[in-house]
């Protein structure tokens, strides 16, 4: 920051004493006093500019990745539970019960059947 | 086909018969349009504002902002406003249809918001020397995006019973009355805001420059459009995974 009074050099003193921050024996500041009118710091347009547009992609990137992430485990959350649902409502005959019935050689004979097809 | 494949086969056709392949509609078809139609005139608008847009006298290139600033303070009116139909249309129906819309409307009030209020404090720490004043404008506009802040986590952590979303309904519609007040506080109170586009003054004098605020209000528009409606789907998928698993509550494959 840059403090305007202090350009007249008689008041140098003066002004830099009440500006700067009291320093200890040490020199090292022990405080912090306020400037007042202060002129504002000159910022590069570019980078404003830069910094403007960068944040508007991030916030673009990230609703628009945020929404597919989203939708994408709500797809495949809503997959697994219809599978659920079906598989409840038509329970699937177990293999090893559908094998053994075809390869039972005599329908009255069921049991040997079974036995053979284990 | 025989033995176990043939039984897996008659399953699957069971399966399938019972859950009938979902009908493509006119959304699924268009959606993705809007979508590439948003980003070729995002992409266009920059290059546009980049390469043929003429630097402005007094600000230098930091007025380039301007013009996604400006659309993104209107997308962000597009998106409160959707905010206030859907929820005026659930208090009314009470259907999820509208609750999705008002929900996809104050996700894209808020991200707008944000990119307004970020870019005008860039805009303005070389403008004006500092980042944040609490003019009129700035002010009302912090407001509103607060409000609709509010609704986004109301809506995020309070759950989906019937009594929170009417409760966010009654905030989405109070949250699209600070628009006009926004929009007309510079007239109103005056401060250090501009009235560039409404105003007398005019800062557009040169062509590209006008037309380079008008290709940013096309892209913001496809954007908000596009943004809109993907959170509406998302809104409206999660309702029906939420129908969905009670359901599967019901058969006794979930747990409650």
């Amino acid at each position: 920051m840059q403090n305007k009074t202090t350009t007249d050099p008689a008041a140098a003193p003066s002004a830099a004493s009440s500006a700067a921050p009291s320093a200890s024996t040490s020199g090292v500041p022990d405080g912090f006093q306020k400037v007042d009118d202060a002129a504002p710091e000159m910022q590069s347009g570019e980078a404003l500019l830069v910094e403007a547009y960068a944040f508007i992609w991030v916030v673009l990137f990230g609703l628009v990745l945020l929404t597919w992430l989203r939708q994408r485990g709500l797809d495949v959350r809503m997959n697994e539970l219809e599978a659920s649902i079906a598989r409840a409502r038509n329970p699937r005959p177990p293999a090893k019960e559908a094998a053994a019935k075809r390869a039972t050689p005599d329908p009255a004979d069921g049991d040997d059947g079974a036995e053979k097809a284990d | 086909l025989k033995g176990p494949e043939r039984e897996t086969t008659v399953h699957l056709l069971a399966m399938s018969k019972a859950m009938p392949a979902p009908k493509r509609t006119f959304g699924d078809t268009a959606f993705p349009i809007v979508l590439l139609l948003a980003a070729a005139s995002i992409l266009y608008t920059m290059h546009f504002v980049a390469y043929r847009v003429p630097i402005e006298a007094t600000m230098g290139i930091v007025q380039k902002i301007f013009y996604f600033h400006v659309p993104a303070g209107y997308a962000m009116y597009v998106g409160a406003t959707a905010c206030f139909v859907g929820s005026c249309g659930f208090l009314w129906k009470g259907t999820p249809g509208w609750d999705a819309l008002a929900r996809g409307g104050a996700d894209v009030a808020v991200a707008m918001g944000l990119i307004l209020l970020a870019s005008g404090a860039l805009w303005a720490a070389k403008s004006w020397g500092v980042y944040w004043t609490w003019d009129p404008r700035l002010t009302t506009s912090l407001l509103i995006v607060l409000v609709y802040v509010a609704y986004v986590v109301l809506r995020s952590f309070a759950g989906s019973g019937d009594a929170e979303r009417k409760f966010a309904a009654a905030l989405g519609i109070l949250g699209a009355t600070l628009i006009p007040i926004i929009h007309f506080s510079v007239r109103l109170w005056g401060g250090t805001h501009p009235q560039v586009v409404t105003g007398k003054g005019g800062g557009l004098t040169h062509g590209d420059m006008k037309l380079g605020l008008l290709y940013g209000f096309v892209a913001f528009t496809l954007l908000s459009i596009a943004l809109i409606w993907a959170r509406a789907r998302l809104a409206i998928a999660s309702s029906r995974v939420d129908e969905v698993e009670q359901e599967a509550v019901d058969l006794g494959i979930l747990q409650d």
